[in-house]
């Protein structure tokens, strides 16, 4: 179903909008409907529109936009403050409507990048870590990710990166209706997840035989040095429900944020249906940050971080060459293309397990750096010995 | 002599298969009287009309179950539906088209029944419809049916079967099941598919099969309020019990036809 016109993510960085959460009436019979209510849709969501317009007039707000969510059975509208009321005591008020399910604020996510290189740098001059630290082509002659299909939700990807055409299965945009250029941060984490392998030029994937969705649900903003991806809550909704429509099988979130009921629910769909959901750890917030403090999302760190909590994976995050918009690569560092390694683990994973992925766990040391050999081979590897040398006194998980 | 009931069955051009039924003499019921019903809708408070689906179609043929209900002629069409935050439901719609040069009533059909969701992709739902048809089966003679329904829906695929005591007044009782599928092949483009079938649970009427199916496939463009649909749909039965004793070419029993509609949300 189509949307209206979706306001431009800046517009929300001043936290006056707000979610509201209509519930859609169960799917039954109706004469002019084509399959539980197809034909005759677009009615019943003008008429939730009509109700969504009449609680914003009711309660002094402007109706901004609106998308259905069937998958948890709401209408999500976002609806701006006029005025100078606190953002809590209009969520109680618009909360007690009998047709409201739930109101939330739409809240702000960054991707965690770190600063790029100085200047002067050449872009590419290391070997890829995972190639050492993970035995990336001993994995490989294993599994290369291939029937999987990997959802990034994040900046705009290149599509035609020449590292990364025809890695997509489909790309969406979930932002304004007005096209913009590729951005960093995506094409980067994309790039790590399923760059072409055995091409000639630039980087191999981790998984470079996978299905990748571009889910564009952030922009990017240059913060100093640094490439900020920045989301939101209906933004980040969207794209999940899109590729739990379409059935993903990993989703790759390199992003951290507040708590979110919405995009909670939406996880938990996931996480109900054993697709795995990779989330960047960011020490900065409350329990490394939403969506990686959720119970079941694996939550990925760099593995340089000092100290992480026990449930952190860690994994390659410094000095990782990726695709850069405008056919090039360059180096990255931050949790965030530490996320994108374990994606890209996990759609090898799959390949190799099939449904016994979903129960496979992740083989790490005691400081949860990831081994990638004794996941994907288990203990018959001869991979993974220097990884375990480099461990203080730990045993693998 | 008891009152002679309408036979249903393959309907030959002409219409002069069919035997004459003891309303024949009633007019259909003015246009205004039944759009009457829908001004008053119009004047519910804010919060409930908020709460009504209202649709308006315009297709180029109204059929049901196989069946044109409007004598192959354009129709027009208005839906409304009113859920309820408690699972119940109320529904119904007008159908128009044009006969002797004016329009006339076609159709109108009203249900009412309950949902419940059992999960956000699954849901159950029972109810009642009754419908009239003032030129049903081709013909100028008015039908009536009230089924009892009960159906599942998962994701885009749906089931249900309905039960009528006395199907179009044929004096037999009929159980009716269908299947319908859509998937999503692209942004606002959507196709569907409808399978059903029809079987008389009592001796079928004169010259009627006793089990009756009918198809659609259909394609939908979404855009905006607007919406564009083009669907085949026919129907294929079963070798009546008494066939008629002349020749009854196999296109008229089992028939098909191509229909365009123009669907808008209000």
């Amino acid at each position: 179903m189509a949307a209206p016109a979706s306001a431009a993510v800046e517009e929300t960085a001043g936290s006056r909008e707000i979610l509201v959460m209509l519930r859609m009436p169960p799917p039954h019979f109706r004469p002019n409907a084509r399959q539980g209510g197809r034909y005759g849709a677009q009615a019943l969501q003008q008429s939730r529109h009509r109700a969504a317009a009449g609680i914003a007039r009711e309660h002094g707000l402007e109706l901004v936009e609106g998308w259905p969510m069937p998958l948890i059975g709401v209408d999500c509208y976002v609806m701006r403050i006029l005025d100078a009321r606190p953002v809590d005591a209009v969520l109680e008020q618009v909360s007690r409507h009998r047709l409201v399910s739930w109101s939330q604020p739409l809240q702000r996510y960054e991707s965690l990048a770190s600063p790029a290189p100085s200047k002067g740098r050449d872009p590419l001059f290391d070997a890829q870590p995972a190639v050492k630290a993970w035995r990336l082509a001993d994995l490989h002659d294993v599994a290369t990710g291939r029937g999987i299909t990997v959802a990034v939700i994040d900046s705009k990807v290149e599509l035609d990166h020449p590292d990364l055409a025809g890695q997509f299965l489909s790309s969406r945009d979930f932002l304004s209706a007005r096209t913009s250029g590729a951005e960093a941060h995506g094409t980067g984490i994309a790039g790590i997840i399923g760059a072409k392998s055995g091409n000639g030029i630039g980087i191999s994937g981790i998984a470079p035989r996978a299905r990748l969705m571009a889910l564009r649900a952030c922009v990017e903003r240059r913060r100093s040095n640094r490439p900020l991806s920045v989301c939101n809550s209906l933004s980040l909704a969207k794209a999940l429900h899109h590729a739990l429509e379409r059935r993903a099988q990993v989703i790759n979130m390199s992003l951290s944020g507040p708590p979110d009921p919405l995009l909670a629910s939406l996880i938990q769909v996931a996480l109900d249906r054993k697709t795995a959901v990779v989330a960047a750890f960011d020490p900065a917030r409350p329990g490394g940050g939403f969506p990686a403090s959720k119970p079941g999302v694996f939550s990925v760190a760099d593995e340089s971080l000092p100290s992480v909590p026990g449930d952190v994976y860690r994994a390659p995050g410094r000095d990782i060459p990726t695709t850069q918009p405008g056919g090039r690569w360059y180096l990255v560092n931050g949790s965030s293309f530490a996320a994108a390694h374990l994606s890209g683990l996990l759609a090898l994973l799959r390949e190799e397990r099939g449904s016994a992925a979903a129960s496979t766990a992740i083989a790490r040391d005691a400081s949860g750096v990831v081994d990638a050999c004794a996941t994907l081979l288990g203990r018959r590897s001869s991979c993974g010995r220097r990884v375990l040398a480099k461990a203080p006194a730990g045993r693998l998980q | 002599m008891p009152a002679q009931r309408f036979s249903e069955g393959g309907a030959v051009a002409g219409g002069g298969y069919w035997q004459r039924h003891p309303l024949d003499g009633c007019n259909n019921q003015r246009l205004g009287h039944r759009l009457g019903c829908l001004l008053l809708v119009s004047t519910l408070p804010g919060p409930a009309l908020a709460q009504l689906a209202i649709e308006g179609a315009i297709q180029t043929d109204y059929r049901v179950r196989g069946y044109s209900m409007s004598k192959g002629r354009p129709a027009a069409a208005v839906y409304l539906s009113f859920d309820h935050r408690s699972g119940s439901y109320v529904g119904g719609s007008v159908v128009g088209t044009i006969d002797d040069g004016g329009p006339r009533l076609a159709a109108f059909q009203a249900n009412a029944g309950y949902a419940v969701g059992i999960r956000p992709t699954l849901s159950f739902d029972a109810g009642v419809s009754h419908a009239r048809y003032f030129f049903g089966f081709g013909s100028n003679r008015d039908y009536e049916n009230t089924e009892a329904y009960a159906g599942l829906t998962f994701r885009e695929v749906s089931a249900r079967l309905s039960y009528s005591p006395d199907y179009y007044q044929s004096g037999s009782r009929a159980l009716y099941a269908e299947l319908e599928a859509a998937i999503e092949p692209a942004s606002n483009w959507l196709f569907s598919a409808h399978a059903g079938t029809l079987t008389y649970l009592d001796s079928p009427p004169y010259r009627s099969a006793r089990r009756r199916h009918d198809w659609r496939i259909g394609a939908s463009r979404q855009a905006g309020r607007f919406g564009f649909h083009l669907d085949l749909s026919g129907r294929v039965q079963d070798q009546p019990r008494f066939p008629t004793p002349y020749y009854v070419p196999r296109a008229a029993a089992n028939e098909s036809a191509l229909v365009a509609t123009v669907t808008r949300a209000f």
